[in-house]
C-alpha cells in the first residue's frame, strides 16, 4: 500500500451522490487497491467521465479530472492522450454513457487501438435520470420505460469491444471484488484499447422494479448469472436463460498501439 | 484539478443549488457583456451612405459587389454575432434604410430592427432566402432598389 487512501480521494467531497447500495463504491475503492498496489504516479493519472452516475466518479478522486458531455468521454480522452502521450487516461461511464450515447464511440476508438483504458459499469439502466431502458437491459426486465418487460435484445457491450478490434477485454463483477481488483491491476498494465465490463448492482432504480429492492439480492442474482469458466456458460444459459455473463478475460491481443 | 461541464461552485465542484447556478450564470454573462467592445469586430464600407446593408459570412461578400460600385451603398460586416456592440451598430445605421440579408428567415434581423428602433433608423427590412442556393447580388440590388 503505498498510494495512502487521503491522497487517492477528494474526502473534502463527501458524502458523494450515490444511493446506498450502490456499486460505485466497491469499483471506486477496488480502483484505489489497484493503483495503490501497482504504485502508480498520481500526476501522470487523468480519469474522464460523462455524463451518469459513473460519470461522477472522477470527480471524487483526487486525480486530474474532466466530466464531459454525454457519450462524449472517450473523444475527450483520445484527445488527452494525442496531446500529452505520457499520461496514463482512464474513461469511466455507465452502460448509457459507454454503449448507449457514446457507442460509436467505443466502436471506433477500439478499431484505431487508441492507448486507453474504458471502464463501463453495467447497472442494466439509465439510473441517473430514473432508471430508463438501457442497451444492456436484460429481456424481460421491468424499467420506466418498459412497464410490462422488456421486449429487446441487449448488448453485450464486451465481445462488440472484442470484434472491433481492442487489445484487452475482460468483464468482471462487483459480487466479486477480489476479482476486480485484479482485473483493475491487469487493465493498468495493459496497452493499447482496453475495455473493461464492470457489471454491478442498482437496488434503487433497477433491483426495485424487478423484485431485488436490497441490494444484496441484486449481488446474488448477479453471483447466480456469471461464471469465470467458459465451459459452464452454456450450462448455465440452459438452465438459467437470458442473461448470463462471462467473467474474466474475454481478448487478449498485442496490436501496436496509436499514440 | 477537476474539469466539469455541470453548474459548479468556486471550489470548480458540481453543485446542486440554485443559489450557485444563478451566480455561475450572471458571473459568465457578465464576464462577456464587460468585454463587448473588446470582443466586437465589424468592417464598414462607405460609412457616409444612407442606406446600409448589415450582413455577415458569405451574404456580406455578394453586398461587398455592390458596395464596391456604388457609393450611395454602405456595409457593416459583422465579424462577431455575439457580443454586439449596441451602441456602435446603432450609430452607423442611425438616420438610414438598413437591409438585413439572411439565408434563413431572419435571425440577425430582429436584433438589428430592435438597435434600429432605439437609435433611429429609418427602416430595416429583411430580406431572407430559404433552400441554401447563396444571394446574388442582383437580388440585393432588387431589395434594395425602392431607397435608391
Amino acid at each position: 500500500m503505498v498510494v495512502k487512501r487521503e491522497d487517492f480521494f477528494r474526502f473534502e467531497r463527501w458524502p458523494h451522490m450515490f444511493c446506498p447500495g450502490c456499486g460505485l463504491g466497491t469499483i471506486m475503492n477496488a480502483l484505489y487497491f489497484a493503483v495503490s498496489e501497482l504504485d502508480l504516479d498520481l500526476d501522470k493519472l487523468v480519469m474522464v467521465g460523462g455524463i451518469g452516475c459513473t460519470g461522477r466518479i472522477p470527480g471524487y478522486l483526487n486525480i486530474d479530472s474532466m466530466h464531459v458531455t454525454h457519450g462524449r468521454a472517450i473523444p475527450v480522452a483520445i484527445g488527452l492522450k494525442l496531446a500529452n502521450p505520457e499520461l496514463e487516461v482512464i474513461v469511466i461511464g455507465g452502460d448509457g454513457d459507454i454503449a448507449g450515447i457514446g457507442g460509436n464511440h467505443l466502436i471506433h476508438a477500439a478499431r484505431r487501438n487508441v492507448d486507453i483504458k474504458v471502464i463501463q459499469v453495467t447497472n442494466f439502466n439509465y439510473a441517473l435520470t430514473g432508471g430508463q431502458l438501457a442497451p444492456t437491459t436484460p429481456p424481460g426486465a421491468i424499467t420506466t420505460t418498459t412497464p410490462f418487460g422488456n421486449q429487446e435484445y441487449f448488448f453485450d457491450t464486451a465481445e462488440l469491444v472484442a470484434a472491433a478490434g481492442a487489445n484487452w477485454v475482460a468483464r468482471y463483477s462487483t459480487h466479486d471484488p477480489k476479482g476486480l481488483i485484479a482485473g483493475f491491476k491487469k487493465m493498468l498494465t495493459h496497452r493499447g484499447f482496453v475495455f473493461v465490463e464492470v457489471l454491478s448492482q442498482c437496488p434503487v432504480q433497477f433491483g426495485r422494479r424487478n423484485r431485488m429492492r436490497n441490494p444484496t439480492e441484486v449481488l446474488e442474482w448477479l453471483k447466480s448469472r456469471t461464471t469465470y469458466d467458459k465451459k459452464k456458460l452454456n450450462e448455465l444459459k440452459e438452465k438459467l436463460g437470458e442473461p448470463v455473463f462471462l467473467l474474466g478475460e474475454i481478448i487478449n491481443r498485442n496490436r501496436k498501439p496509436i499514440p | 484539478m477537476h474539469v466539469t461541464g455541470l453548474s459548479h461552485s468556486e471550489a470548480g465542484y458540481p453543485v446542486e443549488s440554485a443559489y450557485e447556478h444563478s451566480k455561475l450564470i450572471h458571473r459568465l454573462f457578465e464576464k462577456i457583456r464587460r468585454r463587448t467592445k473588446e470582443l466586437f469586430d465589424c468592417e464598414v464600407i462607405n460609412e457616409d451612405a444612407k442606406i446600409k446593408i448589415v450582413s455577415y459570412g458569405s451574404v456580406s461578400r455578394s453586398a461587398k459587389l455592390i458596395t464596391e460600385n456604388d457609393k450611395k451603398v454602405g456595409l457593416i460586416r459583422l465579424k462577431t454575432l455575439h457580443p454586439i456592440d449596441e451602441e456602435m451598430i446603432g450609430s452607423l445605421i442611425q438616420d438610414s434604410y438598413v437591409l438585413v440579408p439572411e439565408m434563413n428567415m431572419g435571425q440577425m434581423f430582429y436584433d438589428i430592427k430592435r438597435i434600429g428602433l432605439e437609435y433611429g433608423a429609418k427602416e430595416v427590412k429583411l430580406y431572407s432566402k430559404i433552400g441554401g442556393d447563396p444571394i446574388y447580388p442582383h437580388e440585393i440590388v432588387e431589395a434594395i432598389r425602392p431607397w435608391l
